[in-house]
């Protein structure tokens, strides 16, 4: 549990850079933002909205990066609020509220030997990034998942890396569970679209390696008080912002999708 | 000086009605602050007038399936559908961290039938710290009751006079705006036995995704807060202020002090905050330092110089 460890403060954007898009896929850019609150774990994340918004509420987004002051983020252009957010530029006022929800699990929670495996589909690899750039070189395989250009790989180690584009244009062409095999990890730990995350959680339960999946839901109030992202669970609901956003495949509930 | 230059001699924020004495008139509205501790670390709870609690009902619900939230242009549809655990488990794993946070506690008793009712007001009757109960029939948002109670007169006249025969403690009946007389309403449930009315619950809305060609709620309708609604929510305050004696709750959009001023001006004795602390966590904060430093600057020494202020200028006018 995060605890009380979170804030809400005024920030500034440091910058702002394009990561790409590809024909009709949401434009990709990352915001690199001070900073002065607690430090996020990695799968937490935060709410953040422009200073001067058009809109209400924050947007939850999980964090890319953190270092001492600052925190990036990977933001995909899927509506008018993350619009908002890409065409913030340096010294822009920023809301952020955070950090938010659950972690990853430590390496410690995990049984079993073998490196963890990390399978990230899209904008669902910022926070298998954030928790990858922390880990051990042979603690982890990171799957990643993209329609074309790759991004936020640069600082891992190429052995480390399965890349895969749909179009073909890097890495390996498909999907990034084609050809997966779940037997040789101690863990699966994903984020990305629903239907790869219900796979893996198929994988998981076939083979009996544990995973963990990074949930995305729309959130008003990011804490636990309006219900908003409340998903189903084997022990009834649970708050994607409190309980999860990361949440073991094997609580959840999918007949109908995971929210439903 | 001014008041302000002076501690110990400020504006007396505290407010009294319906037998409650409150420290300032800012209550968390119901279904935007959990019950309390959701926003620890952010909110210092404490220093609110009073907490209502997410609508309660007797059995644990677990709500509305498939999308819960949609933002407008102002606004926010929600529709989460009561997601509560019953009020026995409110009374016990959440009400003795709740009064222990020193603010005027309002239980938002919801119901989806008359008995479901009556039994959670004799439960939260006999809950020590359950200093009021808001009484809600207005939920938008479930098939079954909710909104059902409020819409006429009759009903909500009864399901008040079934809760008030089962409570001692201040009931307080959250009206909604989607009752086509809501003044009506409004009388009926103060000869039931309502101490005071909380308005507006939110209003009856509609989003349609138009990628998927389909409503954005699986219930097609949902409940419509924030900004959006105020000047809709500050006419019924007005309205109803004007036509029951007893005391009047606004609420509906309300984000900043101003606006908060507006409710009390307009009649209310308290004001509820819900979605703009959604927005920023510092709104009722804010809010309840920006009515003192009003207060201070104009002169008003006491709450009660501002409740109803409006009616008096528009009557003195006449």
């Amino acid at each position: 549990m995060s605890g009380t460890e979170k804030a809400f403060l005024r920030e500034a954007v440091l910058e702002r850079r394009d990561l790409g898009r590809s024909g009709r896929a949401p434009a990709l850019f990352e915001l690199l933002i001070s900073w002065a609150g607690p430090a996020p774990r990695p799968g937490q994340f935060f709410m953040l909205r422009a200073e001067r918004s058009a809109f209400l509420l924050g947007r939850p987004i999980s964090v890319l990066g953190a270092a001492p002051g600052t925190l990036s983020f990977a933001i995909a252009e899927r509506g008018g609020g993350t619009a908002e957010l890409g065409g913030l530029r340096a010294g822009d006022g920023i809301l952020l509220e955070g950090p938010l929800g659950s972690a990853w699990p430590a390496s410690g929670d995990i049984p079993g030997s073998g490196p963890l495996a990390l399978i990230g589909g899209g904008i669902g690899l910022a926070p298998l990034l954030f928790l990858a750039a922390g880990l051990p070189h042979n603690a982890y395989i990171l799957f990643a998942g993209y329609r074309s250009e790759p991004w936020g790989l640069e600082a891992l180690p190429a052995d480390r890396l399965r890349v895969f584009t749909e179009d073909g244009s890097a890495g390996r062409k498909g999907r990034v569970l084609e050809g997966f095999e779940a037997a040789p990890h101690s863990a699966l730990l994903a984020c990305g679209p629903r239907p790869m995350l219900r796979s893996v959680a198929a994988l998981s339960a076939a083979s009996g390696v544990p995973a963990w999946l990074s949930l995305e839901k729309r959130m008003a109030c990011g804490v636990g008080a309006c219900l908003g992202c409340s998903v189903r669970t084997r022990e009834g609901r649970r708050r994607a912002c409190v309980e999860g956003p990361v949440f073991r495949a094997e609580e959840l509930v999918w007949e109908g999708g995971v929210d439903e | 000086m001014s008041e302000v230059d002076r501690p110990g001699s400020g504006p007396d924020l505290s407010v009294s009605f319906a037998g409650l004495r409150m420290k300032n008139p800012v209550i968390a509205a119901s279904g935007t602050f959990g019950y309390g501790r959701e926003y620890a670390g952010l909110v210092e709870a404490g220093a609110l007038g009073g907490i209502a609690t997410k609508g309660l009902t007797l059995e644990p619900r677990g709500g509305n399936g498939g999308e819960r939230l949609h933002e407008t242009p102002a606004g926010l549809l929600n529709s989460i559908g009561l997601e509560n655990p019953g009020i026995s488990a409110f009374i016990e794993g959440e009400l003795p961290a709740l009064r222990l946070l020193g603010t005027t506690v309002f239980a938002n008793l919801s119901g989806g039938s008359l008995e479901g009712y009556e039994e959670g007001a004799a439960l939260l009757d006999a809950a020590e710290g359950v200093d009021a109960i808001e009484l809600n029939i207005s939920c938008p948002n479930v098939k079954q009751g909710g909104m059902g109670f409020g819409l006429d007169p009759e009903v909500a006249a009864e399901v008040t006079r079934r809760v008030r025969a089962r409570t001692r403690k201040p009931l307080v009946v959250k009206l909604s705006p989607n009752a086509p007389d809501l003044v009506g309403v409004a009388r009926a449930c103060v000869e039931a036995g309502a101490e005071a009315l909380s308005l507006v619950n939110t209003f009856k809305a509609l989003a349609i995704d138009v990628e998927r060609g389909r409503p954005v709620f699986d219930n097609v309708t949902a409940g419509l807060s924030g900004p959006a609604i105020r000047p809709l929510a500050l006419r019924l305050v007005w309205e109803v202020a004007g036509a029951v004696e007893v005391p009047v709750i606004g609420l509906g959009g309300i984000a900043t002090a101003r606006d908060a001023l507006e409710f009390l001006m307009a009649g209310a004795v308290a004001v509820q905050v819900g979605t703009a602390t959604f927005a920023d966590p510092n709104a009722m904060r804010d809010i309840i330092s920006g009515i003192r430093d009003f207060m201070a600057t104009r002169g008003f020494a006491a709450v009660s110089e501002l409740v109803g202020l409006a009616r008096r200028k528009y009557r003195s006018q006449l």
